[in-house]
C-alpha cells in the first residue's frame, strides 16, 4: 500500500508520539521530592467568618430585592471579601415632603423602603459572614446641607438621625466612616477644610451620637483627598480624635501603593502619636478597566493594591469599585465584575479573580510568621557574549516576600512592583532550607487550583528554576518535609 | 551708547582681547561638545550583537533594527565599562521608531558576573522617530559594568539609533504621589532647585497627560534657568538647558499607564546657586482649534528642602515627584 503521508506522521504515529511526550513532559516537571520524606498536608483554610481581613468592598448596590442582595454579597463572600461598605444618605430615608429627588431615584427607592434596603443589606451581610459598615453621606451632595429640604439644616438634626441608625443596627455594624474627603474646600459655606472645622462641624456631634446609641461600633474619620494627606490626619489626632474615633481613613490609589513609602510614613506617625489607632478606607485601588472582562493590567494593579495593604496592615480596605461602571466626574470604569441583567449573566473580570486569588491566600497576617531562612532570587535569563562572557537580563529588584502559615505552609508572593508598565522577568527562587518541599504556583485565575513547579535540592537549598515574574503577582507555595523540626 | 567700528582692523587691543577669550571659550565648549557625545556613544558604537541574531540587522545609519516574529532576545551589548567613582545611575538615550510597547529594553550588568543591575523597557508605542532616555538606577555600586540596548523575550519591531551613554550620581529623590499639578497653556509650572554639583545630567518626573480622546496632548518645554527668587525675571533670562519633550512620550489615559520620565539636561551649572526648573506647553505643538490635554506632573508636601513648586509663578508649600542626577 503506498505511503500517501508524504512522510508525515499518521494519527496513530501521532498519538504514540503525544503519549511519549506527554510522559516525558510528566518526567521532566514532576516535584523533585524524594519518595522517603512524605509532606505534610497543606494547612485548611480558616472558616471565612473567623478570618480577619482588610478585603471589603464599596457597596453601591442597595436594593430591596432579596434576591439580588443575596447575589450581591454572596459574590463577595466568595471573593474573600469580609467587609462591605455601604454609603448611606439622610436625604433617601427623609424627604420631609420635598420631591428633589424625582428623576434621580425611582419612588420605591426613597422614604420608608430606605430601611428595608439597609435592613437587607445588613441582615444578608451577617447572614453571609461579612461585616457591613456605613460611610455617612456629608453636606457636599447638597451644596452644603445635610439635607435638601430640612429647614433646620444643623448638624444637631443630621446626628439625631445618625444616632436613629446606630440604635436601630446596635452591635451590627462594624464601623462608620463620618463623610469623606472634608479635607477640600467648600467654598459656598465657607468651610476651610482644615482638620479643626471637620472636627467641630461634623465629625465630633456625629461621632457622638454613634457612640451614644452603639458604643461597640468602631468610628473612623474621612478619608482624606490627596492621601495620604499626613499633616491634615496628624492634625485631626492633635486635636483629638482619639477621644472621639478609633480610626483614620484613605481613599488609595493602587500607585499610592507601588512605592507605598508615603503611606508607610503615615501609618508610623499616626501610631507614634496614637498607638491604637486603626487605618480604615472609603475606597482602595481604583484600578481603571480598559479592556473589559480579560483586562490582565488591571488584575495585577488590583492584586498589587489589595496585596499590599493586607501586608502593611490596613484593617479595612474596600476595592472601589465592584460594578463595571463610569464614573460621573472622571468617566473611569473601576469596576471589577459585570452584574447580572435580563440580557446577560453576571461576569467576573482578570481582576475580580485576582483579587480573589489575594483575599483567599493572605489573610490573618497576625497568625502568619515569617520564615526564618532566606529566600533569594537568581536571574534565569542568561545571554552568552561574543567574548565568552554573559549577561543575565531581567528587570532588577522584583519584589519578595514570604509567610509561613502554621508552621506547615511556606507562601513566597513575587511581583514587579512598578505597576505604570509591565516588567516581566524569569528568575531561579532560592529557598535556603532543606525542610520544605513540593512547590506549586497558585494560579490568580484559580486560587484553588495549584500548578506543580519543577524544583531541585542542592544541599540545604531548594531551587525552583525559571519563574516568570511580571506585574501579576506569582504566589508560590510550599509544604513542609514530616520529618523537618 | 555702543560704539561702532568702521572696519576690523580700528578695532581696539582689548577688544581683540575679548573676542579672542569669547571665540576661545566657544571653541573650548564647542570641543568639549564633540568629545563628549563621542565619548557617549563610542561604547556603543564598539557594541556587539548578541541573542538571537536573525532578529537584529545594523541598519546604514549605524542604527539597529529589530524584528521578531515570536518572543525573543537580540541586541547589542558594550564592553566593560568603568564608571566613575559615586555612580549610582546610568542615562541611556536613544532615538526609537517603528517601536512597540516593551519592544525595547536598556539594561546594565555587573561585568563579571553579569547580573542585572537597572532595567527599562519603553512604555509607549513611538511610531514616528521619537527621542527617548531612560535613567537606570543601578541596584549597587560596581567598578565595572556593561550595557545592553535590544529587545528582550519579546515579539516586537523597533528601529533604534543614536545610542548615548552618561554615568549619575542621584542627588535627589522625592517619589511622593500625593498631589498634582497641572501644565496647561500658558499655565507653566516651575520647580525650584540648588545644584550639588556642576553638572545636573538629569532630571526624571512622573507625569501623564489627562483627558479623554478628543484632547491632544501638548509636547512639553522643560528650561533650566538661574534663579535669583523672582520668577518672572529669572524666566526671561537665557535659559542653562532647554528641551522639548515630544507629546508621544507621555502617556494619556488611554495608556493605561503612568510614566516616570527622564529628562536630559546635560546642564553646567554652579554648585550651590539655585535653579528653577520649568514644564510649559509648546504652542507650536497644537494646531488651531486642537483642544491640549491637561498634562499632571505628581507632587506631594514640601519633601525637598532646597527647592519649592510655583504656580502662576507664586510659591506653594509643594515640591515635584522629582529625581535629580549629577553628571559624573
Amino acid at each position: 500500500m503506498p505511503d500517501e503521508t508524504h512522510g508525515r506522521p499518521t494519527p496513530r504515529r501521532r498519538m504514540g508520539w503525544m503519549i511519549v511526550s506527554i510522559l516525558l513532559g510528566v518526567a521532566a516537571s514532576a516535584p523533585a521530592e524524594p519518595a522517603d520524606r512524605p509532606l505534610r498536608p497543606e494547612p485548611a483554610p480558616i472558616p471565612f467568618e473567623q478570618r480577619q481581613t482588610p478585603y471589603g468592598m464599596v457597596y453601591y448596590y442597595l436594593s430591596p430585592d432579596e434576591s439580588f442582595t443575596r447575589w450581591c454579597l454572596g459574590s463577595l463572600r466568595d471573593l474573600g471579601a469580609t467587609h462591605a461598605q455601604a454609603l448611606i444618605y439622610w436625604w433617601q430615608h427623609e424627604t420631609f415632603g420635598g420631591d428633589y429627588w424625582r428623576g434621580q431615584y425611582p419612588e420605591d427607592h426613597i422614604g420608608e423602603v430606605y430601611l428595608r434596603k439597609l435592613d437587607l443589606f445588613v441582615d444578608t451581610a451577617h447572614e453571609l459572614g461579612i461585616k457591613p459598615s456605613f460611610r455617612l453621606g456629608s453636606f457636599r451632595e447638597w451644596n452644603g446641607r445635610w439635607h435638601p429640604v430640612e429647614e433646620a439644616n444643623s448638624i444637631e438634626a443630621y446626628a439625631e438621625w445618625i444616632g436613629r441608625i446606630a440604635t436601630r443596627y446596635r452591635g451590627r455594624i462594624h464601623h462608620y466612616v463620618i463623610g469623606d474627603e472634608e479635607n477640600k474646600v467648600f467654598t459656598p459655606t465657607g468651610y476651610d477644610g482644615s482638620a479643626r472645622a471637620y472636627m467641630e462641624t461634623f465629625l465630633i456631634p456625629a461621632a457622638r451620637a454613634i457612640r451614644q446609641a452603639d458604643p461597640d461600633a468602631l468610628i473612623s474619620a474621612c478619608a482624606a483627598s490627596s492621601s495620604p494627606a499626613t499633616d491634615w490626619q496628624l492634625d485631626l489626632i492633635r486635636l483629638g480624635l482619639p477621644r472621639y474615633a478609633d480610626a483614620i481613613a484613605c481613599n488609595l490609589v493602587y500607585q499610592h501603593l507601588e512605592n507605598p513609602w508615603e503611606v508607610q510614613d503615615l501609618m508610623d506617625r499616626a501610631r507614634r502619636a496614637w498607638p491604637q489607632v486603626k487605618f480604615f478606607a472609603n475606597g482602595v485601588g481604583y484600578a481603571e478597566n480598559f479592556h473589559g472582562l480579560d483586562d490582565e493590567h488591571q488584575a495585577a494593579q488590583v492584586a498589587q493594591a489589595m496585596f499590599t495593604l493586607w501586608e502593611m496592615g490596613w484593617d479595612n480596605a474596600p476595592y472601589y469599585l465592584y460594578q463595571f461602571s463610569v464614573t460621573a466626574d472622571t468617566r473611569q470604569n473601576f469596576g471589577i465584575a459585570r452584574f447580572p441583567d435580563q440580557n446577560q449573566p453576571a461576569a467576573f473580570s482578570q481582576a475580580w479573580y485576582a483579587y480573589q486569588a489575594i483575599a483567599q491566600t493572605f489573610y490573618d497576617r497576625d497568625r502568619l510568621t515569617r520564615p526564618d531562612f532566606a529566600i533569594e532570587l537568581e536571574p534565569a535569563d542568561a545571554v552568552p557574549t561574543p567574548d565568552g562572557g554573559r549577561i543575565l537580563l531581567a528587570p532588577s529588584d522584583p519584589y519578595v516576600s514570604a509567610y509561613v502559615r502554621q508552621g506547615d505552609q511556606l507562601l513566597i508572593y513575587l511581583a514587579y512592583r512598578d505597576l505604570r508598565y509591565p516588567l516581566r522577568g524569569r528568575w531561579n527562587v532560592v529557598v535556603r532550607s532543606s525542610d520544605w518541599g513540593r512547590p506549586q504556583q497558585i494560579p490568580l485565575r484559580e486560587y484553588q487550583h495549584r500548578l506543580d513547579l519543577p524544583s531541585r535540592a542542592e544541599g540545604d537549598r531548594l531551587i525552583i528554576p525559571d519563574i516568570l515574574i511580571s506585574e501579576q503577582p506569582t504566589i508560590i507555595t510550599l509544604r513542609r518535609y514530616d520529618d523537618a523540626p | 551708547m555702543k560704539h561702532r567700528f568702521p572696519s576690523w582692523t580700528q578695532m581696539p587691543k582689548r577688544h581683540w582681547r575679548r573676542f579672542y577669550r569669547c571665540f576661545g571659550i566657544a571653541w573650548l565648549t564647542l570641543l568639549t561638545g564633540l568629545a563628549t557625545a563621542w565619548g557617549a556613544s563610542k561604547p556603543w558604537d564598539e557594541a556587539e550583537v548578541v541573542g538571537d541574531t536573525a532578529y537584529i540587522q545594523r541598519r546604514d545609519d549605524s542604527g539597529w533594527a529589530i524584528e521578531a516574529h515570536r518572543p525573543a532576545t537580540a541586541g547589542v551589548v558594550t564592553a566593560a565599562l568603568a564608571p566613575p567613582t559615586g555612580t549610582d545611575a546610568v542615562l541611556i538615550e536613544a532615538r526609537l521608531s517603528a517601536a512597540t510597547p516593551g519592544s525595547v529594553a536598556f539594561s546594565a550588568h555587573e561585568a563579571g558576573s553579569g547580573y542585572p543591575l537597572g532595567y527599562w523597557q519603553n512604555p509607549l508605542p513611538l511610531e514616528q522617530p521619537t527621542p527617548v532616555a531612560a535613567v537606570l538606577p543601578l541596584s549597587h555600586a560596581v567598578d565595572s559594568l556593561r550595557l545592553f540596548a535590544g529587545v528582550h523575550d519579546q515579539r516586537a519591531a523597533a528601529s533604534l539609533s543614536g545610542l548615548r551613554v552618561t554615568f549619575l550620581r542621584r542627588s535627589v529623590h522625592y517619589p511622593t504621589l500625593m498631589y498634582g499639578a497641572i501644565v496647561k497653556p500658558a499655565e507653566p509650572v516651575q520647580q525650584s532647585l540648588t545644584a550639588s554639583s556642576d553638572r545636573i545630567g538629569a532630571v526624571v518626573v512622573h507625569l501623564r497627560a489627562l483627558g479623554d480622546q478628543e484632547g491632544q496632548t501638548p509636547d512639553l518645554i522643560v528650561r533650566l534657568v538661574a534663579f535669583d527668587g523672582d520668577v518672572a525675571a529669572s524666566l526671561n533670562s537665557p535659559p542653562v538647558a532647554q528641551t522639548r519633550i515630544s507629546a508621544r512620550s507621555i502617556p494619556t489615559g488611554q495608556h493605561g499607564v503612568d510614566s516616570d520620565l527622564a529628562i536630559p539636561l546635560h546642564a553646567t551649572v554652579q554648585r550651590g546657586k539655585t535653579y528653577l526648573i520649568e514644564f510649559a506647553c509648546a504652542g507650536d505643538s497644537l494646531a488651531a482649534g486642537d483642544r491640549a490635554r491637561p498634562v499632571l506632573l505628581w507632587c506631594g508636601p514640601d519633601g525637598y528642602a532646597d527647592g519649592r513648586l510655583y504656580r502662576n509663578s507664586q510659591p506653594t508649600d509643594w515640591d515635584l515627584h522629582l529625581e535629580i542626577f549629577e553628571e559624573r
